[in-house]
């Protein structure tokens, strides 16, 4: 048996403490002075690691103190509600900023831009579900998914539309852009009322899905309502839209921080 | 964990009195958090009493409890390093008490072992060995794969052989 065999060893659900060890492994650390030692030290619980009766009391009151049966929050039924006031309130914008750009860009232009928004609202409200949910395997880990989906709506806009500057490129920015980012913020507080419902074990990375949710609405309201179909202009105002929305998220969720891990405490 | 939701008392305290043990291991085995292990138990315990509407019954627990339990420690971690970076030490007090002596003088060396591990090398090898969980367990609370925490796991193994080999090698020399 090698060093690299025990390796495989100690990763078997083997704590050390109360379980036999295998003829071959004992043979190995009669031999190998560097593995005896590591398996004598995973072995070995310092008594000073035990939590005091008297402490263990305390705990038990003080949660029996408080004891009300709560509700287990359904990852599916969560996500559900997140997408659900997302098209509520997408409808809403829409309502306010009309639709312009399905008659001044191509189908397919339209259509690959739109594609890429749905399902980057889609994969982030499925993130934020399990992020609010200890114990969550998550496929893509957070901050990579937010770079990606920043990265393919921006990418998109570059390739499909024409790199064209002229027009009123800082009024219709600006216009765009203030539009969108104050929807943004109006559309985060319902679903930071939502999200908040879970556990809030990284406020701020959390606070950054949400606001990206909110910016990537926004960014379908502008994108409809929009008639410039200049590369410059999307890939700018309105790709910064999600981005502002973001880091505004980014920072409600670190400054509301203080009260980790279901901040808005048990539903009963 | 069932009945813990459903407000059942004895369900609660036997939960409790199952989960404590490991988790005050968890905390205790880190030499940066072993001083203020119990504050963090406690801490612990309140986050997991606030979010226990989180967790999806038929779920494995472990998992759920340590997302929870890694978070109190790095946050509390944080706060008190940022509460002692603003402290100003007091020089010439007699009366002063003098600051307690971390619980950690005679406590075997695998924390001191573990202080030389990155960060994520070390949080997978006190789940595993130290709080008992298994691979996919370690994983669930990571929000990592199983390969990844085997790899993390591996290196540390291969981390500390060689600090054990080093400070055998030490011993010897005259």
């Amino acid at each position: 048996m090698t060093c690299e065999q025990i390796d495989r060893f100690f990763d078997q659900q083997w704590s050390g403490r109360d379980q036999a060890v295998p003829q071959q492994v004992a043979e190995h650390l009669q031999k190998c002075e560097p593995c005896r030692q590591l398996f004598r030290l995973v072995r070995r619980t310092a008594p000073e690691w035990e939590v005091s009766p008297e402490h263990q009391a305390r705990l038990t009151g003080a949660v029996l103190e408080s004891l009300e049966p709560v509700l287990p929050l359904a990852r599916r039924q969560f996500t559900l509600d997140l997408l659900g006031a997302f098209l509520v309130i997408l409808l809403l914008g829409i309502a306010v900023a009309g639709v312009r750009s399905p008659w001044v860009m191509s189908a397919g232009q339209f259509v690959t831009v739109t594609l890429v928004l749905a399902a980057g609202a889609v994969m982030l409200a499925l993130s934020l579900a399990r992020q609010v949910t200890p114990g969550s395997a998550q496929k893509i880990q957070p901050g990579v998914l937010l770079a990606a989906i920043a990265a393919t709506f921006s990418g998109s806009l570059l390739l499909l539309f024409p790199w064209d500057m002229s027009g009123r490129f800082w009024f219709r920015g600006l216009l765009c852009f203030s539009f969108g980012a104050v929807l943004a913020c109006l559309a985060t507080v319902p679903l930071w009322m939502i999200v908040r419902r879970g556990a809030l074990l990284s406020p701020a990375l959390t606070g950054a899905s949400t606001g990206l949710l909110a910016g990537v609405l926004s960014a379908v309201v502008i994108h409809l309502g929009c008639p410039m179909t200049t590369a410059p202009h999307l890939a700018i105002w309105h790709a910064a839209v999600p981005v502002f929305s973001a880091f505004a998220g980014f920072l409600l969720g670190h400054f509301s921080g203080d009260h980790p891990a279901g901040s808005s405490g048990p539903r009963t | 964990m069932a009945g813990y939701q459903r407000a059942d008392a004895e369900a609660a305290a036997e939960l409790i009195r199952q989960l404590s043990p490991v988790l005050f291991r968890f905390f205790a085995s880190d030499l940066a958090t072993r001083a203020f292990a119990e504050d963090l138990l406690q801490e612990c315990w309140l986050r997991i009493h606030k979010s226990r509407h989180t967790y999806l019954p038929g779920e494995p627990l472990l998992p759920w409890v340590f997302a929870i339990a890694r978070h109190t420690r790095v946050d509390v971690f944080q706060r008190r390093r940022r509460i002692e970076s603003h402290e100003l030490a007091l020089e010439g007090c007699d009366h002063c008490a003098a600051p307690a002596a971390p619980p950690d003088a005679q406590s075997g060396d695998l924390s001191r072992l573990l202080d030389h591990l990155p960060e994520s090398q070390r949080e997978v090898i006190l789940m595993l060995k130290v709080a008992g969980m298994t691979l996919e367990e370690v994983a669930g609370s990571t929000s990592s794969t199983v390969g990844s925490v085997k790899q993390k796991a591996h290196r540390a193994y291969r981390k500390l052989r060689q600090i054990l080999k080093q400070s055998a090698s030490e011993r010897v020399r005259p």
